[in-house]
């Protein structure tokens, strides 16, 4: 025990050294790669198979949108949101279910810096991963479809299929984590967002009924999927669309799902500053 | 130094810490005395800043928990056994507190070694036993090499070897002039290691004094003797206002010392055959302390067992 820490002055804690151990903890866990490594598979993978429908269907719409291939064609995000939705639920959760919290809040007894030192560190995650899946399936997708898919990768619309994926998974997984460090239960967090994020949208929005369709647009689900329209869609949309009811923008829609998660993240540092451990 | 001052914690109805005040200073080896459910947790929670005190205040160091900017170096704490992801390799775990307060990677290796657990540093704490789950508990309270120590049932799952590890462990650095704050709802633990003992019963303190003041605590000098005539022997000693068991037809327990005893078997002209004190032990003491505070007892006596 005579042996200290090099210089005890300079052992404190800061900001920046929380963010570095929750990177530390995040790659520390083999759960960690195995989800985001499937997560990456599955959604190149769609990329790849649309790609393919397109080449065997010889589509006679034009030339595809980069926006609708990077996301894995609008439904494949849906699907594969669904590994970050976990991974951001777990990054909480298993805190909690662990017993691991009450060593990290010793740490960190301020409590809140923890809360957004993990949504750093799962945000960079998300957008970069989730970069590198949408290229993926962009790139697969288009050598795959072959003339069909005719695109420059220098158009505006390119650049912007190309970060609206990764814009996108980063709100969801704000969202996600928000929920879980709310609920602080994994399945309860991860049966929730299912339901908000997919049955809401699948099953409730298509009822027939003024007000559900009033309120959709606002869902964080709906709202961050307009980012994958193009600007021709919105215009298509809006002129269809009855009075009251919205069509958002895309980055309308991604300010709406950020909208969310900025209240779910609120609520959850209140809830955390409150409650017992 | 650990001083709380009128804590409480209200969980609905149930009052865990009703209003205990107590100092635990440092240079020696305090041990925290309770039955199951008596608020010793409870109390460290409070201590450490994970759980609110619905009224008081406790300071460690001379202030809050959350006050300290770096708490790890003020305050290592063992709380429930394996509170550690079960993905996460020990080291790694190790590694995520240390970074946490910029601690350097010298002094994880070297906590590693000091518990023993070099060997399995690479290993994932879900495949680790009960003891080695505790062994890196304490490592990750020694990391910040703390002036006060909290440990929550330290021994729990630890084989003897492990036992005497921590108790050394723990004197060691008490002895460095550290404050060592340990619970234990075993009394011959505290009394083998601390140097003093605050005990506590449904939330209330019972008793905060060293170990050797509680083993003489309540005045409670008891006899056993042997007499062939037990039963005149019992009514004689009642009759002097004496506390007497009888246990078998020739064997009676006797609230009095020997002393007395023997004066009052010769007045009544009863034979005895046998004649001892019975120490109380310190699980004795204990128990008399906390007997009206347990807050589950057990039915009746164990029934005998007939061949």
């Amino acid at each position: 025990m005579s042996a200290t820490t090099s210089n005890p002055a300079r052992v404190k804690v800061t900001f920046g050294r929380i963010v570095a151990s929750e990177a530390v903890k995040m790659v520390s866990l083999r759960s960690t790669w195995w989800t985001l490594g499937v997560f990456v598979v599955a959604h190149a993978g769609l990329g790849a198979l649309i790609g393919l429908v397109l080449r065997v269907a010889e589509m006679d719409d034009g030339p595809l949108e980069a926006s609708y291939l990077a996301p894995a064609g609008g439904f494949g995000i849906m699907l594969t949101q669904l590994a970050l939705v976990v991974i951001a639920v777990l990054t909480i959760t298993t805190e909690y279910s662990s017993g691991q919290i009450h060593g990290s809040l010793m740490a960190v007894p301020t409590r809140v810096p923890l809360l957004v030192a993990k949504a750093v560190v799962l945000g960079a995650a998300a957008f970069v991963v989730g970069a590198v899946a949408c290229g993926l399936a962009l790139g697969l997708g288009t050598l795959i479809a072959g003339d069909s898919a005719a695109f420059t990768l220098s158009g505006p619309e390119t650049a912007w299929g190309l970060l609206a994926g990764p814009l996108y998974l980063l709100g969801i997984a704000w969202f996600s984590f928000s929920v879980g460090a709310l609920l602080r239960h994994s399945a309860a967090a991860i049966a929730t967002l299912m339901a908000l994020l997919t049955i809401v949208q699948w099953v409730v929005m298509g009822l027939p009924f003024y007000w559900v369709r009033v309120l959709a647009p606002w869902m964080p689900g709906t709202a961050g999927q307009q980012m994958f329209l193009t600007n021709q869609d919105i215009a298509d949309a809006r002129d269809q669309t009855e009075a009251g009811v919205v069509v958002l923008t895309q980055w309308q829609g991604f300010a709406v799902l950020l909208g969310w998660a900025l209240l779910a993240f609120v609520l959850a540092t209140v809830l955390l500053k409150r409650r017992d451990a | 130094m650990i001083v709380a001052e009128g804590l409480s914690k209200t969980y609905g109805q149930v009052r865990a810490v009703d209003g205990v005040s107590f100092t635990v200073q440092p240079g020696r080896v305090t041990g925290f005395l309770g039955p199951n459910g008596a608020g010793k947790s409870t109390t460290m929670r409070m201590v450490l800043g994970l759980d609110r005190p619905s009224a008081g205040r406790v300071t460690v160091n001379g202030c809050r928990y959350v006050q300290h900017r770096a708490p790890l170096t003020q305050v290592g704490a063992l709380l429930e056994a394996r509170a550690i992801h079960p993905g996460r390799r020990a080291r790694a775990h190790l590694q995520t507190v240390a970074a946490t307060h910029g601690i350097a990677m010298k002094r994880v290796e070297e906590v590693l070694e000091l518990t023993g657990l070099e060997s399995v540093a690479r290993k994932r704490v879900k495949g680790f036993s009960l003891g080695m789950g505790q062994r890196l508990g304490i490592a990750t309270a020694l990391l910040g090499d703390p002036h006060t120590l909290i440990l929550d049932e330290p021994v729990n799952g630890l084989d003897p070897e492990g036992v005497k590890w921590v108790r050394d462990l723990t004197r060691a650095l008490a002895a460095q002039g550290r404050t060592v704050f340990l619970s234990s709802h075993l009394m011959a633990e505290v009394a083998q290691t601390a140097d003093h003992v605050i005990v506590i019963g449904r939330g209330r303190i019972l008793a905060d004094t060293p170990i050797a003041t509680l083993l003489a605590g309540p005045g409670t000098e008891t006899s056993r003797l042997r007499a062939p005539r037990a039963a005149e022997l019992a009514s004689a000693l009642r009759s002097h206002n004496i506390e007497v068991t009888q246990t078998d037809a020739e064997h009676l327990d006797v609230v009095a010392s020997t002393q007395a005893v023997a004066e009052a078997a010769l007045a009544a002209q009863i034979a005895v055959h046998e004649l001892a004190p019975v120490k109380a032990s310190l699980e004795d003491a204990y128990l008399a302390l906390t007997a009206d505070q347990v807050e589950f007892r057990s039915g009746t006596d164990i029934p005998e067992v007939r061949s």
